[in-house]
C-alpha cells in the first residue's frame, strides 16, 4: 500500500544536515575520494538553513605565536568543568588551525584583518587569550556560503527541504544502513541506502520557551540516533547565553546579541543598575563564562532585581557609540529594527537557550557506538563539556566536519551496500503517514508545545531542583504519549502543521531524556544548577549516558540511564597532568598540523 | 491590533492560485510579520485547516529564506531589513496586507508562498565560487589583503542569496545577486584564477534558466536587505567585457 510512493537512492555516503558539520563532510569525503557518491539531505534551504549561519561571533583558533594549544586546551577543559572527553578537545584545539587555514585557501574565507594583514583576533568571554576568529559580526555568512559554493560546484548531490525521520539499520539489526527521508515539500518517503551515514543536523534546544536556536531545528539528530540505540551523553547539559534580546511581546526574545559585547567590556545591570557580576564572579565580572552570567541574571530575575520586562540590561554605550557602530554592525542593527539603541543605551536582554552540550557519544574519528552512525557538530557529545565556550561551536562543527569526511571516505572504500530493513522502514512510513489526517482538528499540538516549553523553561531551565525534575520527567512522558496520538490537519505539500507535531515528538524524547539526566546528577557543574546540590561534587566525574532499552516496542521507548567516569587523559582537576601527555614535551603553536 | 490579510494561496505547483482572505485578531504591535503569521497558522490548525506554507529559519536576516511580497514590495516596507525583520507596529489598526510569494519565472511556486530558489544555485555552479588552493604554508596569516579592498570585498559579499532583487525586478533579472558574487570574488585574490570564466558562465547560466537582462531600474537596490549597490552591476559589465576581449570573442 505505501510502496508506490517510496523511492529509493544508493549512495556510499549520506550527510543529514547542510551545517558547517555536514558540508565540510561532503568536501573532505568528496576530495578524499572523488569518484564517492554522497548526498547531503537538509530539512531547510540548503546553505541557509542551520545555526553555523547564525555565527556572529567568531571561531577560537590559536594562531598566534603567544598563544598555545595547551592554553586553548585548558580553558575549554576548564570551562567545560572536567566533564569533556580529553582526547575530542584536543582534536578541536590542534586541527582548529589548520580548518581555518582551508576555510581560507582551499574555499575562500576571508575573516577580518589586523592592519599588518594578519587575521584579527578579538576577546571572547572565558579565555586566556583574545583567539577568536571572525568577519565583522557576520562570520557564519561566510563560512556558509563559501562551503555550499564549494559543496554545489563539486556536484554533491543535494537534497533540501527534506527531513530525515529515522535512521535504518540492516536486516540483521548489526549496522546502520541508510535513513528514512520525507520530503517537506510534497510529501514523499525517499529511503536512502549508504554505506555511512553521518548525523549532522545540529541540536538546538529548541524545546525551551526562550531559545536561541534556529527555527527549523528540533533535535532531530539525537532523537533518531536515540531511537536507533546510539549511546547518548550530557544530555542535562543545556546552555542558556546570557543575552538573548528582549523585545516585548515579540519572539524576538531569544536572539542572541553576541558575546563580543561583553568581551568588548560592556556591563550588565540589574533593575537597580547595579554590575550584579559583583557578587557572583567579582574577579572575571563580565566575562566570566556562560553558564555563571546566565544563571546569575536569571536569579538576579527570580528575586525581583531584573529589568521592567523581566531581564537585566546590557550597556555598552561607555565604549563610544562609533567603537560600538563600527565593531557590532549587525548588532545595532538588530537592536534597531525593535526600535532599541544599542550603541548609546542600555538594552534590555534575557538568558535564552542556546546550545546542547550533551550528544551522540563519539569517538575519535566522530564514529557512534552503532557501526555505520558518525556523529558531528551539535549532535555530538562530549567535546564542551559541561559549558561550552563562544567560539568553540563552530571550531567543533567544522573541525569534526572534516574529520568525519575523512573518516568516512577512508571506511567506505570496497565495502560492499548494505541492505537496509525494509520492512522496518515501511512501518516507519505508515506511522509517519498515520500523523497526518485530513480530519483531524489539530488543536492539541500547539497546547503539547505550549506546556513542554513551559515545563523545560521553569523546571528543567536554569535553576533545577530534584522534585520539580521528577515531576518534569513524569509529565514530559505522559506528553510523549499523547503526542503519539495527535494528527495534523492539512495536505502533504510543504505543511507547516504537520512539521510541528513531527518536531514535536522528536522534541519530547530529547526533553525525557534532558529531564532524567539533570535528576540523575546530584551536584552542580557548568550549565547544570541544582538548587539542591549546589556543589561540585561528584567523585569521580561521570557522564551520565541514555540508551534506548532494547524492547522492540516504537511508541513506547524507555530510556535506561547509566554513568561512566571521565577519563582524564590529559590534565586532572587538580591541575596535575593525566595519562596522555605527562612528561611530553610541550607543543608549541601550529607545530602540529601535519601536512 | 487586528489586521485584514489577503494571502496567496496555490495548493502545488500546476495549481491555480489565488488571494484569501484572513483576519489577524489580537496581535500585539511588538510581534514580527512571521509571528503574525504563525500566529494565522496554529488557529488555521486549530480549525483543522491547511496552514499557510512559507519559508523562514533564522528569523535574524541572517539566512535568506524568508520571501514575502508585502503590499507589492519585496520584504514589506522597511528600507534594508528582510520580512523576518518587519515588524506589525509599521502597519495601523485595520489595515489590509496583501501577501504575495516571489513572482518571477526562474523561481516558479511550490505552494503557497514557498518558491523554488534553486535557479540561484546553479548560477553559483556555473562560476559563484573560488577553484583554486592557494597553497603557501600552511599558516592561517598567509593570505594578506589590503583592509580598504576587504572591506569592499566584504559589502558585496553580505548577500544572503534571498531573491528580493530578482521579484522586485520588472524583467525579473538576476543581476544585482550575480554582481555581487562577482564583486566580491573579483576583488580577492582567491578569486583571480577564474575571474573571467566566472562572469562569462554565470551570465550564460542566468540566461538559460529565464531570468531577465538589466535596464537599471534601481529596483533591486531599493529592496535589498543587505543594502547591496547597484554600483556592483557596473562593476559585473566592465569585468564581462574584458572577459570577451581577454577570450577574443
Ligand atoms: C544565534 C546563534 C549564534 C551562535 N554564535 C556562535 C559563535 O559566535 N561562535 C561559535 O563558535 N558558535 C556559535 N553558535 C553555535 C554554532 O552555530 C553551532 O555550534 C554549530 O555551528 C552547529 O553546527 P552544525 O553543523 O552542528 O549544525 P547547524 O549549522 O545547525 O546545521 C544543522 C543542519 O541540519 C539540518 N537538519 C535539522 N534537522 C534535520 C533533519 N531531521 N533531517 C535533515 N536535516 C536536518 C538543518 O536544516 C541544517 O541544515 C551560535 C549558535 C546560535 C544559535
Ligand atoms: S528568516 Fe532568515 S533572513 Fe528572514
Amino acid at each position: 500500500m505505501t510502496s508506490e510512493r517510496v523511492d529509493v537512492l544508493r549512495t556510499d555516503i549520506l550527510i543529514l544536515g547542510s551545517g558547517g558539520a555536514g558540508l565540510l563532510a561532503a568536501l573532505h569525503a568528496f576530495d578524499a575520494d572523488s569518484t564517492l557518491d554522497i548526498t547531503v539531505v537538509a530539512k531547510g534551504l540548503f546553505g541557509k538553513s542551520g545555526c553555523t549561519r547564525l555565527v556572529q561571533g567568531g571561531y577560537n583558533v590559536v594562531l598566534n605565536r603567544e598563544d598555545s594549544f595547551e592554553r586553548h586546551f585548558l580553558d575549554t577543559v576548564k570551562a567545560g568543568q572536567f566533564l569533556n572527553d580529553q582526547e575530542l578537545v584536543w582534536t578541536l584545539v590542534t586541527q582548529a588551525p589548520r580548518c581555518v587555514y582551508e576555510l581560507e585557501h582551499t574555499f575562500g574565507c576571508f575573516f577580518d584583518r589586523n592592519a599588518d594583514n594578519t587575521i584579527h583576533q578579538k576577546a571572547f568571554a572565558g579565555q586566556s587569550f583574545d583567539r577568536t576568529v571572525h568577519k565583522g559580526d557576520l562570520t557564519g555568512i561566510e563560512i556558509m556560503n563559501r562551503l555550499s559554493e564549494q559543496v554545489m560546484r563539486r556536484g554533491i548531490r543535494i537534497v533540501e527541504e527534506h527531513r530525515a525521520l529515522d535512521l535504518l539499520p540492516d536486516a540483521s539489526g548489526r549496522r546502520i544502513a541508510g535513513a528514512l527521508i520525507h520530503s517537506v515539500r510534497d510529501g514523499r518517503y525517499l529511503v536512502v541506502r549508504a554505506k555511512a551515514v553521518l548525523l549532522a543536523t545540529g541540536g538546538g534546544p529548541t524545546m525551551y520557551r526562550v531559545t536561541a536556536a534556529s527555527a527549523d531545528k528540533s533535535m532531530d539528530g539525537i532523537a533518531m540516533a536515540f531511537r536507533a540505540g546510539a549511546d547518548i551523553c550530557d544530555m542535562e547539559m543545556v546552555q542558556f547565553h546570557p543575552t538573548g534580546l528582549l523585545a516585548a511581546a515579540s519572539l524576538m526574545t531569544g536572539t542572541v546579541l553576541e558575546e563580543g559585547l561583553r568581551g568588548a567590556g560592556g556591563y550588565l545591570y540589574n533593575g537597580r543598575r547595579e554590575r550584579f557580576m559583583e557578587r557572583y564572579d567579582p574577579a572575571r565580572m563580565e566575562r566570566s563564562t556562560r553558564d555563571v552570567v546566565a544563571r546569575s541574571s536569571y536569579l538576579e530575575i527570580m528575586e525581583g532585581r531584573g529589568s521592567p520586562n523581566s531581564g537585566v540590561f546590557i550597556d555598552v554605550s561607555h565604549l563610544g557609540a562609533a567603537f560600538v557602530e563600527q565593531n557590532f554592525p549587525g548588532m545595532v542593527k538588530r537592536c534597531r529594527s525593535v526600535g532599541l539603541d544599542l550603541a548609546r543605551t542600555p538594552v534590555e536582554v534575557t538568558p535564552t537557550a542556546h546550545f546542547q552540550m550533551g550528544g551522540v557519544k563519539i569517538g575519535p574519528d566522530c564514529a557512534s557506538s552503532l557501526d555505520g552512525l558518525y556523529v558531528a557538530g551539535e549532535d555530538a557529545g562530549t567535546v564542551h563539556g559541561a559549558n561550552r565556550l563562544g567560539g568553540n561551536g563552530v571550531a567543533e562543527s567544522t573541525v569534526f566536519g572534516c574529520v568525519a569526511g575523512d573518516a568516512m571516505a577512508a571506511r567506505v572504500t570496497g565495502e560492499r551496500l548494505p541492505e537496509v530493513d525494509m520492512p522496518l522502514a515501511a512501518a516507519m512510513v505508515g506511522r509517519t503517514r498515520k500523523s497526518l489526517s485530513p480530519t483531524a482538528d489539530g488543536r492539541d499540538i500547539y497546547e503539547v508545545r505550549g506546556e513542554m516549553q513551559r515545563l523545560m523553561w521553569e523546571q528543567v531551565g536554569l535553576v533545577r531542583n530534584g522534585r520539580a525534575l521528577a515531576a518534569a520527567a513524569a509529565r514530559v512522558r505522559e506528553l510523549r504519549a499523547r503526542a503519539e496520538d495527535l494528527r495534523a490537519p492539512g495536505s502533504e505539500m510543504f505543511n507547516p502543521g504537520w512539521q510541528d507535531l513531527l518536531n514535536l515528538r522528536n522534541h519530547l524524547v530529547v526533553s525525557e531524556m534532558i529531564a532524567r539526566s539533570a535528576l540523575a546528577r546530584e551536584e552542580s557543574r557548568g550549565s547544570h544548577f541544582r538548587r539542591d546540590f549546589t556543589d561540585t561534587r561528584e567523585d569521580p566525574v561521570s557522564n551520565i549516558f541514555v540508551r534506548r532499552r532494547n524492547n522492540g516496542n516504537d511508541e513506547n521507548d524507555e530510556m535506561d540511564l547509566y554513568r561512566k567516569p571521565v577519563r582524564f587523559s590529559r590534565v586532572r582537576p587538580d591541575g596535575s597532568m593525566g595519562g596522555a601527555v605527562a612528561g611530553a614535551p610541550e607543543p608549541a603553536p601550529l607545530a602540529d598540523q601535519g601536512e | 491590533m487586528r489586521l485584514n490579510l489577503k494571502i496567496w494561496r496555490q495548493a502545488g505547483p500546476g495549481a491555480a492560485g489565488r488571494l484569501e482572505d484572513y483576519t489577524a485578531s489580537d496581535v500585539s504591535s511588538d510581534m514580527s510579520f512571521l509571528e503574525m503569521l504563525d500566529v494565522v497558522n496554529d488557529s488555521l490548525v486549530r480549525q483543522g485547516k491547511d496552514a499557510i506554507a512559507f519559508d523562514s529559519d533564522c528569523r535574524e536576516g541572517i539566512c535568506g529564506m524568508c520571501s514575502l511580497v508585502i503590499n507589492g514590495v519585496p520584504h514589506g516596507p522597511d528600507r534594508g531589513t528582510t520580512v523576518c525583520q518587519l515588524h506589525l507596529r509599521r502597519f495601523k489598526e485595520g489595515d489590509t496586507i496583501t501577501v504575495e510569494p516571489w513572482r518571477a519565472r526562474a523561481f516558479p511556486v511550490i505552494k503557497d508562498l514557498v518558491v523554488d530558489r534553486s535557479a540561484f544555485d546553479r548560477i553559483i555552479i556555473a562560476g559563484g565560487y573560488v577553484s583554486v588552493n592557494c597553497g603557501g604554508a600552511p599558516d592561517g596569516n598567509a593570505i594578506l589583503i589590503p583592509k580598504e579592498i576587504s572591506e569592499t570585498a566584504m559589502d558585496s559579499a553580505a548577500c544572503i542569496g534571498c531573491g528580493a532583487c530578482v521579484a522586485a525586478c520588472k524583467n525579473a533579472s538576476a543581476h544585482l545577486f550575480m554582481s555581487a558574487k562577482i564583486s566580491h570574488l573579483s576583488l580577492l585574490p582567491q578569486g583571480q584564477v577564474e575571474r573571467y570564466r566566472r562572469v562569462v558562465a554565470m551570465i550564460e547560466q542566468a540566461d538559460a534558466d529565464g531570468f531577465g537582462s538589466c535596464s537599471n531600474e534601481g529596483e533591486c537596490e531599493a529592496v535589498c536587505p543587505k543594502e547591496i549597490s547597484i554600483s556592483n552591476i557596473a562593476r559585473m559589465t566592465r569585468e564581462y567585457v574584458r572577459a570577451m576581449l581577454v577570450a577574443g570573442k
